[in-house]
């Protein structure tokens, strides 16, 4: 948990202080939706970042082990001709993986500047969101004629304004995810041009075959923005005293491949109104996989949420999950799989509130398992503060616990991943 | 049977096979590991407005599990090759030795 996490929370603030402006000043609609396009999750973005991060220096081991290996053989062990080509070409494989770890660089610092934008948006959403409050504020009073007439129509004219200044910052967030984010792409197709030209002939049919199955989870994300933009639009009149729109309020679609070659497709929406006592979400998926052009099925998971949202009341959720997947097919091949699930529950009355999450997961392969429970506080659906402990055995039976303490606000004063435990 | 200096060097040259064979390739696995796991990001992280990034960043994701499991299966052949050289450089050695010393 790092600065990255607070995102949520501020974006939290900022759509409930816009709801409240909503029923006076009709600009704040189109806040609300504009606001609902410019949701991400800065912290899962940080976090794939930190994750890019350490694949680029298991490359440069990658390499340091190569060269120490191809080294370790005295000259006189292999003085023949073949010894020259093979030097060769562990040099040129040494140069190409330079290229795949300065990929990894890349797609690294593109990510951190999509969870700073998204960031830097959540912080401007939650002052506009309280400045509009405010506006929706005066505009009630000029018409109880606690402040004079004119009030009214000038509160009105700004809130225009500030329509058109978060439009503009949804296109300049929309600009710099834009710009960031095709870097992923294109940095892929000029790092394999500069693979082939260091030799690897399978660079170039390496980046086809990405553009093929990014390509299937590419159109997935985009129908799911595509269906939620419509939802967002459809749904941005949506008020707790005065519910329009439809009940669903977004989907989820997922069509993702790992590094198996194991896809993982499924879908899910959040049903519910803003007004409504309670919101359902839910989903399942499959796994599946193809091998040599045999259809292997490799598990399946669901998912579920219910929310109660009363009006004034103490607020509560809980969920669960369930999952299993087999690399080698379900009742298939002769591994075995991997069962997890969770529970999860929030509890909250106005801004603040408690969290607990369960998780367990065993593999039935080795044997090894893990449970783990996390607790904290929220403000307004991010994290505030919390403990996580996790314990886990490894397929020899060796236990071991580790404890996790996160304080976001301690990172924002003191800059950093501090208090770790 | 065989020159002991001989069979000491193609020992030598068998053993920088097996290292990268056993010791090197898996180290991509573990390279991979780390972006499978938390590198997978879902259509919505980037927000809506963010849709160019989240139909980018799959492709890169993918670009990088080919380019890793193309590396790392070169680096396979690259041992299969060099087993396979130290098989031919003892053969050779063997049979000009044999040539020496007829029967």
């Amino acid at each position: 948990m790092s600065l990255y996490g607070n995102d949520k929370m501020l974006m939290g603030i900022a759509k409930a202080e816009v709801t409240a402006a909503m029923p006076v000043l009709p600009p704040a609609w189109i806040v609300n939706f504009l606001f609902k396009l410019s949701e991400g999750d800065a912290a899962k973005l940080e976090k794939a970042a930190t994750a890019w991060e350490k694949t680029a220096q298991e490359i440069s081991g990658i390499i340091t082990s190569i060269r120490d290996t191809a080294g370790k053989l005295a000259k006189e062990d292999w003085n023949a001709e073949s010894r020259q080509m093979f030097e060769q070409k562990v040099d040129a494989m040494c140069e190409q993986l330079e290229q795949s770890r300065a990929f990894c660089e890349v797609v690294k610092n593109a990510l951190l500047v999509c969870a700073a934008a998204l960031l830097a948006y959540a912080v401007f959403a939650a002052a506009m969101g309280a400045y509009l409050a405010v506006l929706a504020a005066v505009f009630v009073a000029a018409i109880a004629g606690v402040v004079t007439a004119p009030a009214a129509s000038s509160a009105m004219a700004t809130a225009g304004v500030c329509l058109k200044i978060t439009y503009a910052a949804t296109a300049v967030l929309g600009g710099v995810l834009s710009i960031a984010g095709s870097i992923f792409g294109i940095h892929a197709w000029v790092t394999s041009g500069r693979q082939e030209k260091l030799g690897n002939t399978e660079a170039r049919a390496d980046f086809k075959q990405a553009m093929v199955s990014g390509g299937v989870t590419a159109l997935t994300n985009l129908a799911q923005n595509a269906a939620n933009t419509g939802l967002a639009y459809v749904n941005r009149f949506d008020m707790p005293h005065k519910p329009s729109g439809l009940p669903l309020q977004k989907i989820d679609l997922d069509a993702d491949r790992n590094k198996d070659g194991t896809w993982t497709v499924g879908g899910g929406g959040t049903v519910g109104r803003a007004g409504s006592p309670f919101s359902i979400e839910g989903g399942g998926n499959i796994k599946f996989s193809r091998n040599d052009g045999d259809f292997l099925f490799n598990g399946l998971g669901a998912e579920g949420k219910y929310s109660h949202t009363p009006p004034g009341g103490p607020q509560w959720s809980a969920g669960g999950k369930l999952d299993y997947s087999d690399e080698d097919g379900v009742f298939q091949g002769p591994k075995n799989g991997e069962l997890s699930g969770g529970l999860n529950g929030e509890w909250g009355i106005g801004n603040g509130g408690a969290k607990l999450e369960t998780e367990g997961k065993k593999n039935f392969e080795d044997g090894s398992w893990k449970i783990s429970g996390s607790g904290g506080g929220t403000y307004q659906g991010g994290d505030v503060a919390g403990y996580k402990g996790e314990y886990e055995v490894n397929e020899k039976g060796e236990g071991q616990y580790q404890g996790t303490f996160n304080n976001p606000i301690y990172d924002i004063l003191h800059g950093g991943d501090q208090g770790k435990k | 049977m065989g020159n002991p200096e001989l069979e000491f060097r193609t020992g030598n040259i068998k053993k920088l096979s097996g290292d990268l064979k056993n010791t090197v390739a898996p180290k991509f696995d573990q390279a991979m590991k780390h972006i499978d796991g938390d590198g997978t990001i879902e259509g919505g992280d980037f927000s809506i407005v963010g849709t160019v990034a989240a139909m980018s960043y799959p492709i890169g994701l993918q670009y990088a599990f080919q380019d890793l499991a193309t590396h790392k299966r070169q680096v396979e052949k690259y041992a299969d090759a060099v087993a396979a050289s130290a098989e031919n450089y003892r053969k050779s050695e063997e049979s000009s030795t044999v040539k020496r010393t007829p029967k």
